[in-house]
């Protein structure tokens, strides 16, 4: 059973398998803690919203569409439980959430698509660096970038999680990448 | 470019869950499914309180008239009318009570008052138990 689908382990629990819903909750739990983390930018949050979005999870797996992807479904409810913690605490308004994106075409279709310089890499605090550089970046591009290239999870599914069009996905995107780059660059190596 | 960026993002370090985060979660949806049954369970045992009540309402009243009309209260009034007398012939007066006594409305009567103290325990175990949970649920920001 441990090597089966996401979706198959649904279909078992939904059958009776409670060991399948174990399973499930093993593979994901330390993703969706980092993207709650990510989120909220409180560990203790974050473990608390994991908790949430599980238990959610367990109470809507019987409306689940197997013929949908696990991941991306169990992703939504994750981001959900986030923006219901974010309201509940009122650390942000909400309309950080919404229409943040402007319609600049300009900054929207130009992205430098030159290589990184390899001083980036040779870093001894790269890791730590990152964190700096990324946790500059508004909340919404910094999720679709760790989404996209930490999840490895495409645009349509990014727009799916989010709950919103794919261009602004796309948008967010190149904007991330553009600020990210500004803040790589601004350091001088 | 885009390879430059993942092998970026590659670099980053997850956050650490805490070494119980697994099993919190697993606990959390346990309690999450007793919940569940618990607020089933509270809506039955309230069917059955409001039943036993309606029960136990019902058959005070019939041990109040079988009291009466068995005559059980006229015999029993005689320990404060004549008490020498019962004092007397107390070992026929005990008898004569206990066979006036109506024992099946009696006992029907108690077996209701202790189906209704019954179900109103366990209403009180379960709504304590939704009660601590919300509270933990709210503690955690939710």
């Amino acid at each position: 059973m441990d090597n089966d689908s996401d979706e198959k382990l649904v279909e078992y629990f939904l059958d009776g398998e409670k060991r399948a819903l174990e399973i499930l909750v093993f593979r994901y739990f330390k993703v969706i803690y980092n993207f709650c983390y990510r989120y909220v930018g409180d560990a203790n949050a974050a473990e608390d919203i994991t908790q949430e979005s599980f238990v959610k999870a367990w109470k809507s797996l019987k409306k689940f569409d197997t013929n949908k992807k696990f991941k991306t479904w169990l992703f939504q409810i994750a981001k959900n439980s986030c923006i219901d913690y974010l309201r509940k605490k009122k650390t942000i308004p909400f309309s950080r959430f919404e229409n943040e994106d402007g319609d600049n075409v300009f900054v929207d279709n130009f992205v430098d698509s030159s290589p990184l310089p390899d001083e980036v890499f040779k870093r001894k605090d790269l890791s730590s660096f990152l964190e700096g550089a990324i946790n500059k970046l508004p909340v919404n591009h910094k999720m679709v970038m760790f989404l996209y290239y930490k999840n490895e999870f495409n645009f349509r599914e990014i727009a799916e999680i989010l709950n919103e069009p794919i261009d602004t996905i796309k948008s967010r995107y190149r904007r991330g990448l553009i600020s990210l780059r500004k803040e790589i660059g601004e350091y001088e190596y | 470019m885009e390879k430059d960026y993942k092998k970026l993002f590659m670099n980053l370090e997850d956050a650490r869950p805490s070494d119980e985060l697994f099993e919190k979660i697993i606990l959390r949806i346990g309690r999450e499914e007793r919940m569940t049954v618990v607020k089933k369970r509270i809506i039955f045992f309230s069917f059955l309180l409001i039943v036993s009540s309606f029960g136990l309402v019902y058959s005070f009243i019939a041990v109040q008239e079988a009291l009466v009309n068995s005559g059980f209260l006229q015999f029993f009034s005689l320990i404060f009318s004549d008490f020498s007398i019962v004092a007397t012939y107390w070992q026929n007066f005990l008898l004569t009570l206990l066979e006036s006594l109506p024992v099946i409305t009696v006992v029907i009567s108690l077996v209701m008052l202790s189906l209704v103290l019954g179900f109103l325990t366990f209403l009180m175990k379960d709504i304590q138990f939704i009660n601590s949970n919300n509270i933990i649920r709210k503690n955690h920001g939710f």
